[in-house]
């Protein structure tokens, strides 16, 4: 047997045609972020003529207008729009006159390496806790762990963060105060702040940004690991009743493959939950971020509502629903190799 | 040393009793079964819904969950090795070595999310030294002795990809690559049509019988039992009625309930029938003796 071309595309459709999609998502809803922002109450040309000191007269306002690209019919500052977005320009920011790109790409990678690393934790403590859950025949081990994944969703997490915070630094002092990653400047290579300090050899301040990320990425894993640990938890408990443990079991596997059995079906759940948290931590983490003295992508959103910038909170909303989209994209992904059950074109037969 | 283990026999049980937890009570489903089984030897164990039958499959086959069943017995050996069959405290059940069993439907037995090969490989990774291209072929050559053409092919593919009866095959391969002393097969033909039950059936006997593996079918269907196996054990309520030759099965000298049974299979002089001749009350009140 010959594999053709038209073979190993069809064997691999289901992550082209899902990769394909991407650009298409993006496109739609940048879209709808433009006219979302037109949407919105005030007027940004009256806030940008005031700041002016000028007498205020209607050619001034007309050429403010033109500048901002906001004269013309809506179709076309539509055209405009999708014009820039193609360049990959999104205009500049009225508050600082900077491209709202570089804006954007530099604050999203701390934000991201703070949440990669807070939820990636939390994924990592879920899995130990969940082999712990099947592999301990302890009751009072197994309840414990049970009673942990019941407080999914009921502690916010800067309340957690607050208590660190009063703890290691208030009460115990063992950790410095939250004020930021690491003093003094670095040159900007990713944008990451731990990798930059890593390529760039700084050494001392890679080490100041390491404690400073433990209280928050400490809180971020107490807080995201019950969430991710239910829909574990659920998953073990349903697979474990299923004929497959069964038979597998009677067929002679060896425990580590029923192990990892077990978990493969368990966790596409989970991993949804994982790219949820993802999505509204892109934005959200602010909270988080502003308590430790972080910079990151979520102020940029807060100020340019604060002030008025449509060109900075339109560029805002786009990275962040591409970076949403894009981490959907990484779980369909996941789940599909997971279980090819979930590859489009596949008709489950009756189960 | 104890007495040297004996190679003819594949399963012994004495005094055999499961009784599930339920709060603080034990209710006991299977009550002090014993048989003994060589090899080759195929045993049906037969009962209605609810005699224990399963319950006693899964014991025998260690699948029953740690914290919800009491096993106890006085004797318990695998191809003439003492086993401990007291339900282990362990989250996934401990397969008891040397008994595999088969399950009603292949669907839900095979794993969803893993290719056939695979689900091979995990099988036949225990048999040390073997490498990935040997499994390969080892899997292959299984394929083709349960009657499945290009092996090869199916290697690659997943179970929803294959039609019931393939799948049923495959369950069959998997259970037996690894040469069990004991194969149980729990209702092994039940999902299935007449014609796709016999040859299954016939394909389960000739490859038990390569193998010398004891085949125990728990069913509700004696007629299969009579014509398929040696002996059948006749349950009610956790209790043995009857253990005999298949053919003996409808003789005077069996008990009340082990007649009515057989009275219980359809036949065409019977037609307008209106009673199950197992839930005759003098006869019920006769078995709580």
């Amino acid at each position: 047997m010959r594999t053709t071309i038209r073979d190993r595309y069809r064997a691999n459709r289901w992550w082209i045609l899902r990769l394909v999609r991407l650009p298409v998502d993006i496109f739609v809803f940048a879209t709808i972020a433009f006219f979302l922002i037109r949407l919105l109450p005030g007027d940004p040309v009256a806030v940008a003529v005031a700041s002016r000191n000028e007498a205020v007269t209607p050619e001034t306002v007309a050429a403010v207008r033109a500048q901002m690209g906001l004269d013309g019919s809506i179709w076309e500052q539509l055209l405009h729009f999708w014009g820039g977005l193609f360049r990959g320009n999104l205009g500049d920011s009225l508050q600082t006159s900077i491209p709202v790109v570089t804006e954007v790409f530099s604050r999203l990678p701390s934000t991201l390496e703070l949440i990669l690393l807070g939820l990636l934790g939390a994924f990592v403590a879920c899995l130990v806790l969940g082999f712990v859950y099947v592999r301990f025949a302890n009751p009072l081990l197994r309840r414990a762990v049970r009673f942990y994944s019941s407080f999914a969703t009921t502690v916010p997490v800067f309340v957690v963060a607050i208590f660190l915070i009063v703890l290691f630094y208030v009460v115990l002092a063992w950790l410095p105060a939250p004020l930021g990653r690491a003093a003094g400047t670095l040159p900007v290579v990713t944008g990451f702040p731990i990798l930059d300090e890593i390529i760039t050899g700084s050494w001392s301040m890679l080490g100041e940004t390491l404690v400073a990320y433990i209280m928050p990425v400490a809180a971020m894993v107490i807080t995201y690991t019950p969430n991710l640990l239910t829909q574990l938890i659920g998953g073990l408990d349903r697979e474990l009743e299923q004929t497959t443990t069964r038979f597998q079991v009677a067929a002679g596997a060896p425990r580590r493959w029923i192990f990892v059995s077990l978990f493969r079906r368990s966790l596409p759940s989970v991993i949804v939950v994982f790219g949820l948290f993802f999505g509204s931590l892109i934005g959200g983490a602010v909270t988080i971020e502003s308590l430790f003295g972080f910079g990151g992508i979520g102020q940029l959103g807060v100020r340019s509502v604060q002030t008025v910038d449509f060109p900075a909170l339109q560029g805002f909303l786009i990275i962040v629903v591409t970076v949403c989209l894009i981490a959907m994209l990484v779980v369909d992904l996941i789940n599909m190799a997971l279980d090819p059950r979930r590859r489009p074109g596949i008709e489950e037969a009756s189960r | 040393m104890n007495t040297p283990a004996d190679l003819s026999e594949a399963l012994a049980i004495e005094g055999f009793s499961v009784a599930y937890r339920s709060g603080a009570e034990l209710v006991p489903a299977v009550r002090e079964v014993s048989f003994s089984l060589r090899r080759s030897e195929r045993l049906a164990i037969v009962g209605e819904s609810g005699s224990g039958k399963t319950t006693l499959a899964m014991a025998i086959a260690g699948l029953l969950p740690h914290d919800s069943a009491r096993i106890e017995y006085s004797a318990a050996r695998i191809a003439g090795r003492d086993v401990d069959m007291s339900a282990t405290r362990s989250i996934v059940p401990v397969r008891h070595e040397g008994i595999s069993m088969i399950f009603q439907d292949a669907m839900t037995s095979l794993d969803p999310v893993a290719s056939i090969a695979h689900q091979f490989r995990t099988v036949l990774a225990r048999t040390a030294g073997m490498g990935r291209r040997r499994i390969r072929q080892e899997s292959s050559e299984w394929l083709e002795r349960v009657g499945i053409n290009q092996p090869e092919r199916v290697l690659g593919l997943h179970p929803y990809e294959l039609s019931g009866g393939m799948r049923q095959r495959v369950m069959i391969a998997l259970a037996l690559c690894s040469s069990p002393a004991v194969l149980i097969a729990d209702e092994p033909t039940s999902a299935l049509d007449v014609i796709v039950s016999q040859r299954i059936m016939n394909l389960i006997l000739s490859l038990t019988a390569e193998l010398g593996t004891a085949v125990v079918a728990i069913t509700h269907d004696i007629e299969l039992a009579a014509k398929y196996m040696d002996r059948a054990l006749v349950l009610y309520a956790g209790r043995v009625q009857d253990i005999c030759p298949t053919d003996e099965l409808g003789s005077a000298s069996r008990s009340d309930y082990t007649r009515a049974l057989m009275e219980c299979v359809p036949r065409l002089e019977d037609y307008d029938r209106d009673y199950l001749p197992t839930l005759v009350p003098t006869r019920r009140s006769d078995l709580a003796s």
